[in-house]
């Protein structure tokens, strides 16, 4: 039952993130970038659920970005699968989860991300030049991304610790 | 059934068991990069997962995007609304404006037949290449007779190339460098351009003389007893010319006299172009000999 409930938490979490992501920000023109909800959801499953639905979700959110984006099947795949991996192998390794920690790892996580997507990027064709990049795409996406990234966890915590899904029992601390 | 239970306790045991998120991790990554690598070296879209998935996927991507859009384009639509009476507003004045514009419209018709002269000359100078180029040295005292522009046989200027600047026809590419070029400009004393009116195009040649270079002049010499400018006295380069590319503004006859001998007429050409500040140029790198064949092929 609890891989159940947890997969259905999953579902509905990546069905609305990836919905407000690709089809509603896109819409908000006052949004210089978009957050990145799915990175939020493919970590918050890392570390509440394990490595091993991190790595399934990042799995699941990579293919699906990669078939309504880049165009290159396995590209998104790959990186959030790992990071979603990551994330639960820490997660199980971690006594408690302690907020500025898990802004730090979600820190690390985008930079990772981007650094895979510049650095590979031209693997699917695509061309930036760093300062751009920089300004125009990664430093508002990582400030927008960590703004958005304790109501959604919150939420998910919550939903998880009363359906006592959580893998990882160890308290949430603010310090 | 004790058969079907021992496959499946074997199974549980022995293959279950041992999948481990390492072991899935890795034959994912195994297949993410081979599908990476496969698209990057055939750049092959047309059979993919994600054309198959696309096929399930787009048409709700199409619905929710008109939601989407819907959803928070219409208060946008609404500040356009307001937006678009202001707009009218400034139309209808704008309108009435016209209104009266079009009682003079007579004088603009006239206008309007020689604006459409230039607009031809326009369109034909925007068929040839040109490169930007800038000058730095001057071998006149304050007169660019012959000057050198910071192109070369790098950008791929050559002898010959004509060499114009917002106005008209400055000179032509006499000498070139790898990475400079020496112009020598239309007023040069001994440069002669076979030229023509715009209009009528009557042949006539403008060459460069020393006395009148300071202020601008050239002289008009070789033009029939009834060259005629009338009322646009532009001239333009010929396309007899071998070397210069025709329709390029030259400047504008003027002083036209009839000679002693009565056969032929002669006077000045105030140039288009101002040769006292010359700063940036541009290099026409189509050339007459190669306009000549592309014409013939056509």
């Amino acid at each position: 039952m609890t891989g159940l409930k947890r997969l259905l938490v999953i579902l509905i979490s990546v069905s609305v993130m990836a919905f407000l992501q690709m089809i509603i920000l896109p819409n908000v023109e006052f949004l210089i970038a978009l957050p990145n909800l799915l990175l939020v959801i493919v970590m918050a499953s890392g570390f509440l659920y394990g490595k091993a639905y991190g790595l399934f979700v990042g799995a699941f959110t990579g293919l699906l970005i990669d078939v309504l984006g880049t165009g290159t099947p396995g590209f998104n795949t790959l990186i959030l699968m790992w990071i979603g991996f990551g994330d639960g192998f820490l997660s199980e390794k971690m006594e408690s989860e302690i907020i500025p920690v898990l802004y730090l790892i979600l820190f690390v996580n985008e930079i990772l991300y981007h650094l895979y997507l510049f650095g590979l990027g031209f693997l699917v064709g695509n061309r930036f030049s760093l300062l751009p990049y920089l300004t125009d795409v990664l430093i508002p996406e990582i400030l927008l991304t960590l703004l958005v990234f304790l109501p959604i966890y919150g939420l998910l915590l919550f939903v998880s610790k009363r359906w006592d899904l959580k893998i990882n029992k160890g308290e949430v601390r603010v310090v | 059934m004790t058969f079907f239970s021992a496959i499946k306790t074997f199974f549980l045991n022995h293959v279950v068991s041992r999948i481990t998120s390492r072991v899935v991790i890795v034959l994912l990554s195994a297949v993410c990069v081979f599908s990476i690598l496969y698209h990057y070296f055939t750049r092959d879209d047309s059979v993919s997962i994600t054309t198959v998935l696309g096929v399930i996927v787009v048409p709700f991507q199409e619905g929710a995007n008109e939601v989407g859009s819907f959803l928070f384009r219409s208060d946008e639509k609404r500040l356009n609304l307001k937006e678009a009476r202001e707009r009218i507003d400034a139309l209808e004045k704008e309108n009435l404006e016209l209104r009266n514009k079009l009682a003079n419209a007579g004088e603009v018709l006239i206008e309007n037949e020689e604006f459409r002269a230039l607009l031809r000359a326009k369109e034909r100078l925007s068929k040839y290449e040109m490169q930007e180029a800038k000058i730095i040295g001057n071998d006149g005292v304050n007169c660019f007779e012959r000057f050198t522009i910071n192109k070369g046989t790098m950008d791929g200027v050559r002898i010959d190339m004509n060499v114009i600047n917002a106005d008209g026809l400055v000179g032509i590419v006499t000498s070139v460098g790898l990475n400079y070029a020496v112009v020598t400009s239309i007023i040069e004393d001994n440069t002669s351009v076979s030229a023509m009116t715009r209009h009528g195009h009557q042949n006539c040649i403008a060459s460069g003389d020393l006395s009148g270079s300071g202020s601008g002049r050239m002289l008009l010499s070789n033009a029939l007893a009834d060259f005629d400018t009338g009322s646009d006295n532009a001239l333009v380069t010929s396309s007899i010319s071998d070397k210069y590319l025709p329709g390029l503004l030259i400047g504008y006859a003027e002083d036209v006299v009839l000679n002693p001998d009565k056969l032929t007429k002669s006077g000045t050409v105030r140039t288009a172009v101002d040769f006292t500040s010359l700063d940036e140029v541009l290099v026409i790198t189509t050339m007459k000999e190669a306009l000549q064949e592309t014409e013939e092929e056509e």
